[in-house]
């Protein structure tokens, strides 16, 4: 068979493409550990309260360490639960200092649910029945709104929050 | 008449095929491709 000179070109490039990105996936796996954000562990969607994470008093921001924070949050049709501040109110922003590490812990109660903190890499699924988790350092000052972006019913515009790093 | 195109037996033309917008046009779409890859990585690893 005849190749013109051009067409072994780009048949080349074409084939070095494919194989270097499926190493970058291949190096992304096994080596980074990226995984789907909810691959971990389960729960009963009907009981979330039983898990440690999702009891009352452990929702929303704790400091474990010095730059290291976790959130646990319940998603539900239409809110996120951050738990509630000193004077019972719920909380609706996340503060955190720039430099942090944040891990993001959240399951849904009913139906799927996302968790995207917009404008920076934390962007999950919620899926009923399993726990999702998500570790960033955030990088940037800024206010990051959360939404909720798997449509999920009537008040799917209703569901929102804020990330506040100073 | 003219016989001059008419001789022709066989696939001669594909040799001497020109193929050089062909190529500019396979290489700007694989760099398009190439391009945002790196673009949608400098998003994540910026952020
Ligand atoms: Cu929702």
């Amino acid at each position: 068979m005849h190749l013109h000179k051009y067409e072994k070109v780009w048949l080349t490039f074409g084939m070095a493409s494919l194989v270097i990105f499926l190493l970058v996936i291949g190096f992304a796996a096994f080596w980074k550990g990226t995984h789907p954000q909810s691959h971990l562990e389960t729960i009963d969607q009907n009981n979330v309260e039983a898990h440690d994470s999702f009891k009352p008093e452990n929702l929303g921001l704790t400091e474990v360490a010095d730059g290291k924070y976790k959130v646990n949050m319940v998603a539900s049709a239409f809110n996120y639960d951050f738990g509630v501040d000193k004077d019972e109110k719920p909380v609706k922003t996340i503060r955190v200092p720039q430099g942090s590490t944040v891990l993001f812990t959240i399951t849904s109660k009913d139906v799927v649910h996302g968790f995207q903190v917009a404008g920076t890499n934390v962007n999950m699924m919620v899926e009923p029945g399993h726990i999702s988790r998500y570790e960033a350092v955030m990088k940037n000052k800024g206010e990051f709104t959360i939404v909720c972006n798997e449509y999920c019913g009537i008040g799917h515009h209703q569901m929102f929050g804020k990330v506040e790093v100073y | 008449m003219t016989k001059k195109h008419a001789s022709n037996d066989g696939p001669t033309t594909e040799a001497s095929s020109d193929l050089k917008g062909t190529f500019i046009m396979v290489m700007i779409l694989g760099l398009l491709m190439v391009g945002s890859w790196f673009g949608a990585y400098w998003l994540f690893i910026s952020r």
